[in-house]
């Protein structure tokens, strides 16, 4: 095993890698190192991907298949494995084209309408399919151009009207015709799209239906007069949604007169707040405001130091979590009663060297869990951690770029399958460690670890190797 | 002392399947196979008492399956069970939990175990069946869901609590050896060491066919037969549509209904 | 080899609704001349009687023993009933007690068997029961050639309780010999643990990668509380230390064991997750991706943005 291992970085390195691989016969480690094989090694691993007709079935529906190997499958896919092909993220437009030549069934259309990668010939196409569920999936899908949107929008059924008035792509003019037929769940649509005509804006400040105000209100084409006016309108519904909008200027927010506290949490999520604002919402009564308001990184550092010896934890830990928070408080809250906001504060690659230590001796399970992934942890913590008796505490490791070689290595040896699977792509894992995982009882592991060689290998023409590990991502 | 923990090899299918030709089962080439659930935390309570008395235990395993059944058995045999059994014969390929606890019972009466523990179930058909089958062939005591056991090896009788509905537990004693069927949930189920996979490849696994367990082809009838097999109508969720307001009144009319609000 | 008999269970001497359940069924598959007889074993049958004598049934045997569930008693009690009176089907309520006798007592005596079962109906005088297989993703319609009797246990909440008063006779039985080898030695209710306690919670509000960023957690903190939900979460929220660790739900972290109602929102539903909540009752998922395997476990489906789906449902609560 080890021969493979360093011969990745050697001549043939890569040969002997699809070779290993080969000779192995897995359906995962194969697929893993396909994506990044070139064309005499792909030819060489896809007797093993296509050993059988359960490993095409596996492969057509894997989301980590790669591009190339889909649309190889879609060449001559039967109704099955077609249909995999049609539900799965992973395939590409060119494979999308392919299926639509021949698809027989309504799901497979409606799958394919609804496809991330279906281009808008593909949706042009199946805008006139004979299937309503087929024409409701390309009137939801974001890529529908404004023409086929167009051409939908005067469709009888009620959900594909919706869906147009909802389509990004919708044009001012389908809008208008959509206004005139559509129900209040269309005009509710409408009166929320960016691209929703004037007059139209209008109508809905004027509407009595609440529901419509609240779709309104979260429009981001709207006007100061305007939006000034939905953040005074009587429901709390309304005035949340206007709260929200991200165009709201911060003038027009008036904390004073706001009795909802619904909408002064909403308030104190918003980014740009006055001072006087925000010192306002830092004493609010309500503890989830003080919550948010908590988290806001303009909160001065007097406030901070206040709701840092708020009652309650949940508060303090937003205050942990604040990157305007001072070393000092940082310090403080490392020794908090609670253990969730010292969490908070092992979490902070920011915290200083006090803090950290502060934490060290905790035995709390998310406290671990937040150094284990601090690159500011110090190396014989990470160690300690990479060998705790909890799973999901060891597992933490796997996310520390700064973690020491030997907590990688002794996660690469985890007897929980996923710990091993999140290691694989850690810089410190060497070709050696890999090239065991390639034989992992974990199919996730064995893809994830051929992936890596594969790419590894490739990276490493013999002329330039320098046996540096770790830099090749 | 000894304790036999019979296992099973689960099939589970995603959403996009086909049906056999004859119509009675779902074509081989769509099942994804592995351990069933329970058969963990089965396994796991033995390992325990193993692991509390010492060396002095055994736990054998046991499995009816062809060759692909052979990975459950070396997953368990990998967290540390000492030695396993695998029944086959292609005339078992349409065995139910009835037939399986024949094979089982012929096992035990070669095994002489101190103590029987089955999953509560298995998670393809959640027959529930298998285990207590097995008690009443045997004529053993027997109790199934098993949440919490306070064992002794040796002892005459142990302490147990089954999970019944609602989350309600029963606190029962029950003479030894017993059939257990075990809950999830009742340990902490351990996952095979890497090393402990290396070893479980040169662990003895014995196989057997009914034939060498003195079973004819009447005991291997199973006590039901599948005319046909076929997807529900109602096979997905039903999908709530709508704008995102509709979307979620229709889910707080859900909530407040399950809720009794 | 006629006639039906219901065993109709009762947990301290209560009475289960599913019980009901069964005689409706037995009724629905009975043939003409059949008998209906209800079995009940417990301190006071005599007390049950009455109440069990609904939808047609015929007969009522109280059987008097302990209210306390005795799978060897049970077991006795059917062994005799097979051998004196050969009752063509025998119909138990898919419960944790049949669990313990039902398969017992079919292995012992050659039964025709099934458990689970969801529809009962004759074809062509054949009887033919449906349950389903591989985790509810199929149905399959059985049969019981050759089986002169016939033991199935029956779905709970599926059939209709028998209602609608019946003059059956009731025949008291003495309770047989039996070894029986349990003793009930109490209860222990349901854990009720202060805090996050995912295991014990009813309602779980449930939150994945959808989330996106650790400020976005809080807003569904408030919504958890609003609603009177448990907040769980799955397995990178907690891996990113966004929330505590005892709110991840499955395999690596907790099963949500008490959970009747699962709203996951913006969870993909990895196998990871589902071992910890597949099993509730009611689940709802909301996601963005109508393909996100979450759906095919779910009840509800909402395809749609959590945000704005959350947003909304506070207007609720």
């Amino acid at each position: 095993m080890m021969a493979a291992a360093t011969d990745i970085r050697g001549a043939g390195g890569q040969d002997a890698l699809v070779a290993r691989v080969v000779a192995g016969g897995d359906l995962y480690a194969a697929l893993g190192l396909y994506a990044g094989a070139g064309p005499g090694a792909r030819a060489a691993l896809e007797p093993v991907i296509f050993a059988s007709p359960r490993q095409k079935l596996i492969t057509a529906a894997a989301a980590f298949a790669p591009a190339s190997l889909l649309d190889r499958l879609a060449a001559d896919a039967g109704e099955a494995l077609a249909l995999r092909l049609a539900k799965n993220p992973a395939t590409p437009t060119s494979a999308l084209r392919r299926l639509l030549g021949r698809c027989g069934d309504a799901r497979m259309a409606r799958c394919l309408a609804a496809h991330d990668h279906a281009d808008a010939a593909i949706l042009d196409e199946l805008a006139s399919h004979p299937a309503v569920e087929v024409r409701r999936a390309v009137a939801g899908n974001p890529a529908a151009p404004a023409g086929v949107i167009g051409r939908l929008a005067a469709d009888d059924d009620g959900l594909i009207r919706r869906a147009a008035a909802a389509a990004p792509e919708a044009d001012a003019g389908t809008l208008a015709r959509l206004w005139q037929t559509g129900d209040d769940g269309v005009r509710a649509e409408i009166a929320a799209h960016p691209n929703c005509p004037a007059d139209l804006l209008a109508a809905a400040l004027r509407s009595t239906d609440a529901r419509l105000r609240r779709r309104l209100a979260s429009n981001p084409s709207l006007g100061a007069a305007e939006l000034e006016q939905l953040l005074a309108d009587p429901d709390d519904g309304v005035r949340a949604a206007a709260v929200r909008n991200p165009t709201v200027s911060d003038a027009g927010i008036d904390t004073g007169r706001e009795p909802s506290a619904r909408i002064r949490r909403l308030i104190a999520r918003r980014h740009q707040l006055g001072a006087d604002v925000i010192a306002r919402l830092a004493a609010d009564p309500d503890p989830w405001v003080r919550r948010w308001i908590a988290r806001h990184p303009d909160l001065p550092a007097g406030l901070l130091a206040r709701l840092a010896q708020d009652d309650d934890p949940g508060i303090r830990r937003s205050v942990a979590r604040n990157p305007a928070s001072p070393p000092d408080l940082l310090v403080r809250l490392a020794q908090d009663t609670a253990p969730w906001v010292q969490a908070g504060v092992a979490l902070r690659e920011d915290a200083p060297p006090e803090a950290v230590g502060a934490l060290l001796s905790s035995r709390d399970r998310d406290v671990l869990g937040a150094l284990g992934r601090n690159p500011a942890t110090p190396a014989t913590t990470l160690k300690a951690i990479a060998a705790s008796g909890d799973a999901d505490v060891r597992r933490s490791i796997a996310f520390n770029r700064a973690a020491p070689q030997a907590a990688v290595l002794l996660l690469a040896a985890d007897p929980y399958p996923l710990n091993r699977a999140m290691i694989v792509g850690h810089p410190l894992l060497d070709d050696g460690a890999l090239a065991d995982l390639l034989d992992d009882p974990d199919p996730q592991v064995r893809f994830a670890a051929a992936r890596r060689l594969g790419r590894r290998a490739a990276s490493f023409p013999p002329r330039n190797s320098d046996g540096k590990p770790g830099d090749d991502e | 002392m000894k304790i036999l923990v019979p296992v099973k090899q689960i099939a589970s299918l995603d959403d996009q399947f086909e049906m056999r030709d004859d119509g009675r089962d779902v074509d081989d080439d769509y099942f994804e196979k592995d351990l069933n659930e329970f058969d963990h935390f089965s396994v796991e309570q033995a390992l325990l008492i193993k692991e509390a008395a010492g060396d002095g235990v055994e736990v054998v395993v046991a499995i009816v399956g062809d060759d692909d059944a052979d990975d459950a058995l070396r997953t368990v045999l990998a967290k540390g069970a000492d030695r396993g059994i695998r029944v086959w014969d292609d005339a078992l390929a349409g065995a139910d939990g009835i037939v399986v606890a024949k094979i089982l019972a012929k096992l035990v009466e070669r095994e002489k175990p101190d103590m029987v523990f089955t999953g509560a179930q298995s998670t393809d058909f959640g027959s529930a069946a298998t285990g207590m089958a097995l008690a009443g062939i045997l004529g053993w005591p027997h109790a199934a869901v098993v949440s919490h056991l306070d064992y002794t090896p040796g002892a005459p009788s142990a302490t147990l609590r089954r999970e019944l509905e609602g989350g309600l537990e029963e606190v029962m004693s029950i003479r030894c050896p017993a059939v257990l069927s075990i809950q999830l949930g009742i340990n902490q189920p351990r996952y095979a060491s890497l090393r402990g996979i290396k070893q479980a490849k040169q662990k003895q696994v014995d196989e057997l066919s009914p034939d060498d367990l003195g079973l004819g082809e009447d005991d291997l009838r199973p006590a039901s037969n599948v005319r046909r097999m076929y997807v529900p109508e109602r096979g997905k969720a039903e999908l709530i549509t709508g704008t995102a307001a509709e979307q979620a009144a229709r889910l707080a009319e859900i909530i407040k209904e399950i809720r009794g609000m | 080899m006629s006639g039906t008999i219901v065993i109709a269970m009762q947990r301290n001497g209560e009475l289960l609704t599913s019980s009901f359940e069964a005689i409706t069924a037995a009724r629905g598959v009975k043939e003409a001349g059949d008998t209906l007889a209800v079995v009940i074993v417990a301190a006071d049958p005599q007390s049950l009687a009455g109440p069990l004598s609904v939808g047609g049934v015929d007969e009522v045997i109280a059987v008097r023993a302990s209210d306390d569930f005795q799978p060897d008693l049970i077991e006795a009690v059917l062994d005799d009933l097979i051998g004196q009176r050969k009752p063509a089907l025998i119909l138990v309520p898919h419960g944790v007690d049949a669990w313990s006798f039902a398969p017992a007592t079919a292995a012992r005596n050659g039964l025709g068997f099934s458990t689970d079962v969801l529809a009962l109906r004759r074809e062509g005088g054949d009887l033919v029961a449906t349950r389903a297989g591989y985790a509810e993703k199929v149905l399959m319609d059985i049969d019981f050639p050759g089986k002169e009797t016939v033991l199935l246990t029956l779905r709970t909440n599926v059939f209709e309780p028998a209602a609608g008063q019946a003059q059956a006779t009731v025949t008291e039985l003495a309770a047989p010999s039996a070894d029986i080898a349990t003793k009930h030695e109490g209860w222990k209710p349901p854990a009720d643990a202060g805090g996050i306690d995912i295991p014990g919670a009813e309602f779980i509000l449930s939150i994945g990668r959808g989330v996106a960023d650790e400020a976005n957690v809080e807003q569904f903190l408030e919504l958890a509380d609003k609603m009177g939900a448990t907040l769980g979460c799955s397995r990178p929220i907690a891996d990113n230390g966004w929330l505590p660790k005892a709110r991840q739900v499955g395999q690596s972290g907790r099963l949500a064991a008490n959970c009747r109602l699962y709203v996951a929102m913006g969870v993909s539903g990895s196998v990871q997750h589902q071992w910890g909540m597949k099993h509730v009752e009611n689940i709802v998922a909301v996601n963005t991706d109508p393909e996100a395997s979450i759906f095919s476990i779910a009840r509800y489906g909402i395809v749609g943005d959590m945000f704005e789906i959350a947003a909304e449902l506070e207007n609720h609560f």
